[in-house]
């Protein structure tokens, strides 16, 4: 079992940290959390991971409540279409985030 | 801030699938806490002075703001600006030492597909051995230390 966290610079105001446990070239456990930084800080945006035993998002703007995802897919399948999910979207994302700040 | 398009976001999705493709069949390895950039947001982080600053932070770890600033011969206000933004990203921290504030490299860099990025000069006068490249094709720092001919390959 092997663990490994990385951040990926999506632009220079908008990371995306990405832990995974791999076994036997198998995803196990895997988190993905968007973060943007706003003035001097980075604030968490939206989160996916599989902690707990159970896929789970937190969309952040929305309030710091988890909402359990079902999927039957193998979890490397599941971590391409999350990490999809956040790539293509973390720009409305972070509008929604900054919107519901005010 | 200037919005990404479909093919940029694209690209975006099929690096992060090699990567994580590489390490799930063991063809990549790359330092536990990576930080990854592209060539463009690396760019936008990196400028030619903020990389020679992380650069003597890493060979030469000045004891204050003021001595990197005497270092590499600019203002100490430009060098602090240049600090906070680098500390901003979590790639160094300022420790409080009395009245200073001693910069130290604080994250792993993994900078990919640069290719020739800068030119970074050193003063001869600088120079403590002769590792410092006047060209750097991809510069990857783990804990502060050059594992560059480690990656290499990859």
């Amino acid at each position: 079992m092997v663990k490994k966290n990385f951040r990926i610079g999506l632009t220079a105001h908008d990371e995306l940290d990405v832990m995974i446990v791999k076994e036997k070239g198998d995803i196990t456990r895997f988190t993905l959390n968007y973060r943007t930084l706003i003035g001097s800080r980075w604030h968490d945006i939206f989160r996916i991971d599989s902690a707990h035993g159970f896929l789970h998002e937190h969309r952040f703007w929305k309030g710091p409540e988890s909402r359990r995802l079902g999927s039957e897919k193998p979890l490397n399948n599941i971590f391409t279409e999350c990490k999809n999910v956040i790539v293509y979207n973390f720009q409305k994302y972070r509008d929604y985030y900054k919107k519901a700040r005010k | 801030m200037k919005r990404l398009n479909k093919k940029e976001l694209e690209k975006k999705a099929k690096i992060i699938d090699g990567i994580v493709n590489g390490l799930l069949n063991n063809t990549l390895d790359i330092p536990n806490n990576a930080v990854i950039y592209e060539p463009e947001v690396l760019l936008e982080i990196f400028t030619k002075k903020r990389l020679e600053l992380v650069q003597y932070i890493k060979n030469f770890k000045p004891k204050s703001v003021t001595k990197l600033a005497e270092m590499t011969g600019r203002k100490k206000q430009a060098v602090n600006r240049d600090l906070k933004f680098l500390q901003k990203h979590e790639l160094i921290t300022l420790e409080k030492k009395g009245r200073f504030a001693i910069p130290k490299l604080e994250q792993r860099i993994m900078l990919l597909n640069v290719g020739e990025l800068y030119a970074v000069d050193m003063p001869k006068s600088a120079l403590v051995s002769n590792r410092q490249a006047t060209k750097i094709k991809a510069q990857v720092f783990v804990d502060g230390t050059s594992v560059n001919e480690k990656t290499t390959g990859h």
